[in-house]
């Protein structure tokens, strides 16, 4: 206690500076006074009474000086000190300065950006009450190739009351509803959620209140929670809007509660929350595997995610006795997951993040690598300063100051650049990549990064003085004497370190732009994969039918044919199509159907996930997907409603190897129940294409029903219309949005994009880390080329008078250029294998990321190996020929 | 009795100091004056040393230190013990007279 109580004691002093001169000479003067009576009384004359206590009293400016030596800080002078003295010295040397400045700032910016993006994403928890408590539960079928499926209601009902592990558990589904005027509604973000919702999340409304378990019933689910956005768009943030009314689907709704600004569950990017109510329907049996929705659940305290697990499994066991798919499922390898809801949310997000954060921490390591070299350069050629401060009486202790001073200032301010740099990139980085991101993981500022930030400036401080410290103590003031005041070499063991450092600069460096060089392969690899159609001259648009005047099927039958007709006669269109969805355009999700007599026991189904299209009939000649067996569709087919559908290669490959897909049946509907079971005759078989992504390793199949045909999908009231044109595809845009408002002005278009446009946003996930990963390799690689650049050069400086002696004594220029260029290629000659190892360990790591390129792929490597050394040749030949330009009468008198 | 005045011993002026205000508090000048005649005018206490040492024990907590009025009715800063500073003057002693015991002990052997 006693030094804080010291310590506080001073810092007052510091503060109170004013205070405490004017106390103390009131105090002296008191003192002075007193001792004046005193030899007043004792009976001296005034000016002698007064003289003698001045006498008696000392110095009185030395009893302050002493006192203010008591009172301040010294250490706090000092350093105040030590930094002046760094400021001063810097700014004389600005070229330095600015240099180590730029690196650090560049370095640590970089890493700002990206780890406020990790921050956000893979360490931040969620913004939940407990949020580690929060667990998802999905279904996967994976010998149907389904991953992820919803759970649905009846799974949902029996795991929230029959898992012990579970406290609560609530289902989200979500919805676009339509919302206004019953005439002009606006489609709103509305997704279904349970009444327990919220109470499983912890997060209690701004205004008003949650759900109620009553309001999860039918007939009495007619309310409505806003979330704060929609509550300020549409309400104004007016505070009485509870109990007005909304009307949502023709039907009105009372709001009952808005939550609180910035609330939002994962990717749902939700402006209403309406209450998800079951219907008896929901509940059968039969449906367990059908179509449902997302689960959360709060695990009890101290239940942990095995125990959950276990129980489910269990649970599973039971219920699959009485299952009537109980046997399909198990066969494509039905189970269920619980999963740490946001160990679930980032699980994609997570390998890129991992790999560019990696990357940028190699960058700051070259970066500090680099430093540290410009550091011992200069400390080299400040020898003599240090020397003399030495020589003069300055201590060991001092020095270091100066040294740490320096190198604190510049870690310190280049990180507050860094920072700068990194706060403008962030904001750029919002501004475009927003819809990127899952939306709560917005990359910010936030205090974490900040403190990251400082700490790292603080730890890249250290880093940098300790060699120069080193450096420094190697020395005693009188061999320093001795060897700088010829100009002489340095010692061995500095020029060691300053090799080493270059050579781990060339390792690393080598290791991030092979990694760049397998990302930006694997990209070319992928672009150039073919997607199976045809995607130049190809435009798509999504069409939406308005509710009015189209509600039954043939109503919007009749519109897709007109529009069919009238698109395929727009001057330069060659063909068009509708369909529910193409590919890449997120409209078309693989759903399981079921296969007649595809095994060997014809009377079981065999349960598939396939990407599944209605079309119109001449789609696949405006796609350009190739016909392998068969025929195609037709327009015939739609129109007449018949039992056909088409399958691709990949489809057919999979359940019918000899080629004799066709005349084999699909069984309608998804969940076929005797009496309504409808079949569907495979007709043809076509070409497969990728679906959204053309880096699949493997193609997803995918079948092609006539639109409208299945009966548990009618019509759709908004689809896509594809048309192939002769010229430019953007150019049949306005005609192609005429001709719908010819047929129908009420009907909207929206989503157009030629199919290129569609292809290329697909690899946006693929592009920027590329991007990123390249601009971080080029920074690395420049810095390197510098690296090595200014340590051969000072090389060259430093030994001059040694060349000049040499050339004196008759060494030709090309024998003293010769001995530099070696000892550059000797650094990139032992820099350029650790490399290779490097990288060919960062490439096993990178393996997920990449696509058509091994992780040791020879080209790569090479293609890596060669610009490295095309780039460091000129940085290490410059200086060499500086050297071999001494001219020795010069180099002798000098110094 | 030596005449002659003696420099004080080092570390010892803390020791004086809180000693002198073990009975009253008093200022500046009064604690010179009072170190002087407890010492029988052998220890000269340099106000170089006096107001530094002030400073240093105030900051320590052993000593506080107030404005007050002097009996000839001067504003002066007065100083008194606080309870660690009492304390620590009875801790203070204990060594003391162990280590000149000893001292003493020592010097009349030889």
């Amino acid at each position: 206690m006693g030094w804080l109580r010291q310590f506080v004691f001073r810092l007052q002093a510091v503060f109170r500076r004013k205070d405490i001169e004017a106390e103390l000479a009131d105090e002296v003067q008191a003192h002075l006074d007193m001792a004046t009576e005193a030899n007043l009384a004792a009976g001296m004359s005034p000016e002698d009474a007064r003289d003698a206590a001045l006498r008696e009293f000392g110095g009185v400016e030395q009893v302050k000086e002493r006192y203010r030596d008591e009172h301040s800080f010294v250490g706090l002078d000092q350093l105040s000190g030590d930094m002046r003295l760094a400021v001063r010295s810097l700014l004389r040397a600005r070229g330095f300065t600015l240099t180590v400045l730029l690196i650090v700032a560049l370095c640590l910016g970089a890493n700002v950006v990206i780890f406020s993006i990790v921050n956000g994403a893979l360490l931040r928890p969620l913004p939940f009450r407990d949020p580690g408590r929060l667990v998802t539960v999905f279904n996967s079928y994976p010998k149907a190739g389904i991953g992820w499926a919803g759970v649905s209601v009846p799974h949902y009902l029996e795991r929230r009351s029959g898992i012990a592990a579970f406290e609560d558990s609530a289902l989200i589904r979500g919805a676009v509803v339509p919302v206004g005027d019953d005439d002009a509604p606006q489609k709103v973000n509305a997704p279904g959620v349970t009444p327990s919702f919220f109470h499983v999340l912890g997060i209690e409304a701004a205004l008003g209140r949650t759900f109620t378990d009553d309001e999860g019933v039918y007939g009495r689910d007619h309310v409505v929670i806003l979330s704060d956005g929609y509550w300020h768009a549409v309400f104004n943030g007016d505070r009485s809007v509870i109990g007005r009314t909304l009307r949502i689907s023709k039907t009105t709704y009372t709001v009952i509660g808005v939550m609180p600004p910035g609330f939002h569950f994962l990717a749902y990017d939700a402006r209403l929350w309406l209450p998800l109510c079951f219907s008896d329907y929901d509940k059968r049996n039969d449906l367990r595997h059908g179509g449902g929705g997302e689960m959360v659940s709060r695990l009890r305290p101290g239940a942990t995610l095995a125990q959950a697990q276990a129980q489910i499994d269990a649970l599973n066991a039971r219920t699959i006795m009485t299952d009537p798919m109980g046997k399909a499922v198990l066969s494509v390898g039905f189970h269920t997951t619980v999963l740490g809801l946001h160990a679930f949310h980032v699980a994609g997000l997570r390998p890129v993040l991992l790999l560019l954060q990696t990357a940028v921490l190699f960058l700051l390591l070259i970066g500090t690598v680099n430093l540290a070299n410009l550091f011992m350069v200069r400390a080299t050629s400040r020898a003599r300063e240090f020397m003399l401060r030495q020589v003069l009486g300055a201590g060991r202790i001092q020095l270091v100051r100066t040294i740490l001073a320096e190198t604190l200032l510049l870690s310190l301010a280049g990180g507050l650049l860094g920072v700068g740099v990194g706060a403008a990139a962030i904001r750029g980085m919002t501004a475009l990549a927003a819809n990127r991101l899952p939306s709560d993981v917005l990359p910010s500022l936030d205090p974490t990064v900040c403190l990251a930030a400082v700490g790292a400036s603080g730890v890249l401080a250290l880093l940098l003085a300790l060699p120069v410290i080193w450096l420094t103590g190697q020395r005693s003031p009188a061999a320093s004497l001795a060897v700088e005041s010829r100009g002489g070499t340095t010692t061995r063991a500095v020029h060691r370190l300053r090799h080493t450092l270059i050579v781990a600069q060339v390792a690393l460096a080598f290791v991030l732009l092979s990694c760049a060089g397998f990302l930006g392969l694997s990209f070319v690899r992928v672009l150039d994969v073919k997607p199976g159609f045809e995607r130049q001259n190809l435009l798509t648009s999504v069409v939406a039918l308005p509710p009015d005047g189209y509600k039954e099927p043939g109503q919007r039958l009749a519109f897709i044919g007109k529009l069919a007709s009238a698109a395929r006669s727009m001057p330069g269109v060659s063909s068009a199509a509708l369909s529910n969805g193409t590919p890449f355009s997120g409209r078309v999700w693989d759903l399981a159907w079921f296969i007649a007599g595809a095994t060997a026991s014809s009377d079981e189904f065999v349960k598939e996930a396939v990407y599944t299209y209605f079309v119109t009939g001449d789609y696949f000649a405006t796609l350009g997907v190739p016909l392998r067996e068969g025929r195609l569709l037709t327009d015939d087919d739609y129109r007449l409603s018949r039992k056909v559908c088409v399958i691709d290669e990949e489809f057919a490959n999979r359940h019918w190897p000899r080629h004799d897909a066709l005349g084999h049946q699909m069984v309608l509907p998804i969940d076929p129940k005797e009496a309504e079971r409808q079949f569907v005759t495979i007709v043809g078989v076509v070409g497969s294409v990728k679906q959204d992504d053309l880096a699949d390793r493997a193609d997803r199949a995918a079948v092609y029903f006539p639109i409208g045909v299945p009966s548990e999908f009618p019509v759709p009231s908004d689809f896509m219309v594809s048309v192939r044109t002769q010229f430019a595809p953007e150019a049949a845009g306005p005609g192609l949005r005429a001709a719908v408002m010819g047929i129908d002005r009420s009907a909207e278009l929206y989503d157009m994009k030629t199919m290129d446009t569609r292809v290329g946003d697909s690899l946006v996930d693929r592009r920027t880390p590329l991007v990123l990963a390249w601009i971080f390799a080029g920074v690395s690689l420049a810095l390197t080329v510098v690296g090595i650049y200014s340590v051969l050069s000072f090389s060259v400086a430093q030994r001059r008078r040694e060349i000049g002696v040499r050339m004196a004594l008759g060494a030709r220029p090309e024998q003293i250029m010769g001995q530099f260029v070696g000892m550059g290629l000797r650094l990139l000659g032992i820099g350029l294998p650790l490399g290779l190892l490097g990288a060919w360990l960062a490439g096993r790591a990178l393996a997920g990321a990449l696509y058509g390129v091994t992780p040791a792929s020879p080209l790569v490597l090479c293609c890596t190996a060669a610009l490295l050394a095309a780039v460091a040749m000129p940085a290490c030949l410059l200086p060499s020929q500086r050297a071999a330009h001494v001219a020795p009468a010069e180099a002798l008198r000098s110094d | 009795m030596p005449t002659e005045k003696s420099e004080l011993l080092q570390g010892t002026l803390d020791m004086l100091i809180l000693k002198a205000l073990q009975r009253e508090s008093t200022h500046g000048f009064g604690l010179s004056q009072r170190i002087r005649e407890m010492s029988r005018n052998v220890f000269q206490v340099e106000m170089g040393s006096l107001y530094p040492a002030l400073c240093r024990l105030e900051a320590r907590g052993l000593i506080r230190g107030a404005w007050g009025v002097s009996e000839t009715n001067r504003k002066a800063r007065y100083y008194s013990l606080t309870p660690t500073g009492r304390r620590r003057l009875r801790d203070e002693r204990v060594k003391w007279e162990m280590l000149s015991g000893t001292i003493n002990l020592m010097l009349r052997e030889t």
